[in-house]
């Protein structure tokens, strides 16, 4: 088990677009491996994006409590509604704002077969699913937030 | 309509214009027909006075009021147009004459672009700027950067807390002896070392063993933010719960493989190479411009309109405050802790803005002379280019930014014009130092 330190606000390489992963290679798999380890390490996390342990790659791990999800170049193809609630951030500890954010996402991305599927969510999921595809674009919920404490 | 142009200075002139006494009656005769239908005036139903007795009621003078300013607004930018001026910002109006049966003639002074005598702009020397090849001690800092950013954290079994290492902790905090709010938390990781708790407490935590509970006293420094704590002596009751070490992996073919699409470290340590080569031909090329620029810019006199001044100077200061709300503050508080008043910022940035406001107007110039314009296609792909910078939709670029698309025109202008410039400059090859 590899748990990685998680990345803080501050480090540029969170600001980065993070490149989009060509072939899924034995490292890819490696990488879903310790972003897992690491989220589940938190304890508090229901998310992470490879960025926030230092990979510039578009890849994210998901667990809302209803088991692991691994998107590789994930993108948000449709998003209806919206709903403001409460985030925070493994890379921005110790603060939450309110966020306003599609009610409901549909989300195509790679498996590590290397297979492309598609994900429809709402609730908790989809606002996960928006957080850390945010990553990948280097957004911070922060950014987004219409009021912190 | 005639129209006499009087320049005060380079930059400031004053329009008088004569308005024929037809075009004035006619003015007049709309006016009276606004004005009618709003007052009542007694034994007359709403809009049957006729335009004696409406005179003779309100005054001739709100009339005419009401006539000057359309009036106004239809002959003044036609002046401006047959006398060949480029105003900048509002005019000031000024009344001469205004009766019945006379001319309407009224002087408006206002800013204007001033000419410019250009010098020789084509054919600038200037030695070429040779971008610096990257070394590898600045290839190696980039790997070193990567690596930092990778520390994972291993366990470490049956060890002694050591500086350096991570703690799990939970702990309670006590003032004289009952615990107080918000100083207990559970399973808390912190790095031994870091500085992060008040001093003290992370030093006197070496040494614990996996599983201790320790004792320890701290005060809280004088400075402390919540001033119920601020110096007072304290106790915290701490568990080890576990103990981590950072590790960092190894800069090798599999640390390549890690973190880039490549497959071994020399093809890694070659792209590096080559974004850090592009990023130092980049500047050398901005370095080039900005020394272009300045060279022919500087020794021509221009009295820049103020108003241009004053524009830019806005949009700094707006600029400025989004950059600090990027980190978290915002432009009062930023007055607040420097001390500085809105005064004292403009005068800071005044400089700056007049020596923006100056290149522009030199190389609106050149472009004029030279016809250089923007197109369709330019906007179009300023546009896309926005959109991949922001990492918007093209569509929701093009959506946000009606308000923003002049500016884009003009940015691109005079980029279009530096070009023209290089183009046209004598660049010799940098002699070797």
């Amino acid at each position: 088990m590899a748990v990685f330190e998680v990345i803080t606000i501050g480090d540029p390489l969170l600001r980065e677009k993070a490149k989009p992963v060509k072939k899924i290679t034995p490292n890819i798999i490696k990488l879903l491996k310790n972003m897992a380890d690491t989220m589940y390490d938190t304890r508090i996390g229901v998310g992470l994006a490879a960025p926030q342990i230092g990979i510039s790659k578009r890849v994210v791990v998901i667990d809302v409590g209803e088991g692991i999800i691994e998107l590789i170049n994930p993108e948000i193809i449709t998003g209806e509604g919206s709903e403001v609630d409460t985030e925070g951030c493994l890379s921005v500890p110790g603060v939450s704002g309110k966020v306003k954010r599609w009610r409901k996402v549909k989300v195509q991305a790679l498996d590590r077969h290397s297979k492309r599927f598609e994900l429809e969510a709402e609730g908790l999921l989809a606002r996960a699913l928006q957080h850390e595809i945010d990553h990948l674009e280097g957004i911070l919920f922060v950014d987004r937030a219409e009021k912190l404490n | 309509m005639k129209v006499s142009v009087e320049k005060l200075q380079t930059n400031l002139v004053t329009l008088e214009v004569e308005v024929e006494e037809q075009q004035v009656e006619e003015a007049l005769e709309k006016a009276y027909w606004q004005v009618v239908k709003k007052v009542n005036i007694p034994g007359f139903r709403k809009g049957k006075a006729p335009r004696q007795i409406l005179e003779a009621y309100i005054g001739r003078a709100s009339l005419y009021e009401e006539a000057l300013d359309s009036l106004v607004n239809q002959t003044y930018p036609e002046a401006l147009k047959d006398s060949n001026l480029e105003a900048v910002g509002q005019p000031r109006v000024e009344i001469v004459q205004i009766d019945s049966g006379m001319p309407l003639i009224y002087k408006a002074t206002v800013s204007v672009i001033p000419e410019i005598e250009l010098p020789p702009y084509k054919g600038i020397e200037m030695e070429e700027i040779v971008a610096e090849e990257p070394t590898e001690e600045e290839i190696q800092n980039v790997l070193n950067n990567y690596q930092k950013r990778m520390a994972h954290l291993e366990s470490v079994e049956n060890g002694t807390l050591d500086n350096g290492h991570i703690a799990q902790i939970d702990f309670i905090g006590y003032l004289d002896g009952v615990p107080f709010e918000g100083g207990a938390s559970q399973d808390y990781s912190l790095e031994i070392g870091s500085n992060t708790f008040i001093p003290g407490f992370e030093e006197q935590l070496v040494g614990m063993q996996i599983g201790e509970e320790r004792e320890i006293e701290v005060t809280f420094p004088e400075e402390y933010p919540q001033p119920d704590l601020a110096g007072k002596p304290s106790t915290f009751k701490v568990t080890l719960k576990e103990i981590k070490r950072k590790e960092y992996p190894a800069i090798d073919d599999e640390f390549a493989k890690d973190i880039s699409e490549f497959e071994t470290l020399e093809e890694l340590k070659a792209d590096i190479a080559k974004n850090l080569r592009e990023k130092a031909q980049n500047s050398a090329k901005g370095e080039l411009r900005e020394r272009i620029v300045e060279n022919l810019v500087s020794p021509i006199e221009v009295d820049v309109p103020e108003p241009m001044v004053e524009e830019r100077l806005k949009e700094m200061i707006t600029k400025f405050a989004q950059q600090l709300s990027i980190q978290g503050t915002t432009l009062e508080q930023y007055m607040q802790y420097t001390g500085k008043s809105a005064e004292d910022l403009f005068t800071q940035f005044r400089p700056q803005a007049a020596e923006w406001a100056k290149t522009t107007l030199v190389l609106e110039a050149i472009a004029r002379t030279e016809n250089i314009t923007v197109t369709e296609e330019d906007v179009e792909e300023r546009i896309t280019r926005a959109s991949q910078e922001f990492g918007m939709d093209r569509d929701d670029v093009s959506k946000s930014i009606d308000n923003v698309l002049e500016s884009f025109k003009k940015e691109i202008l005079l980029d279009k014009t530096i070009n023209f410039l290089i183009d046209n400059a004598k660049i010799t090859p940098a002699v070797e130092a």
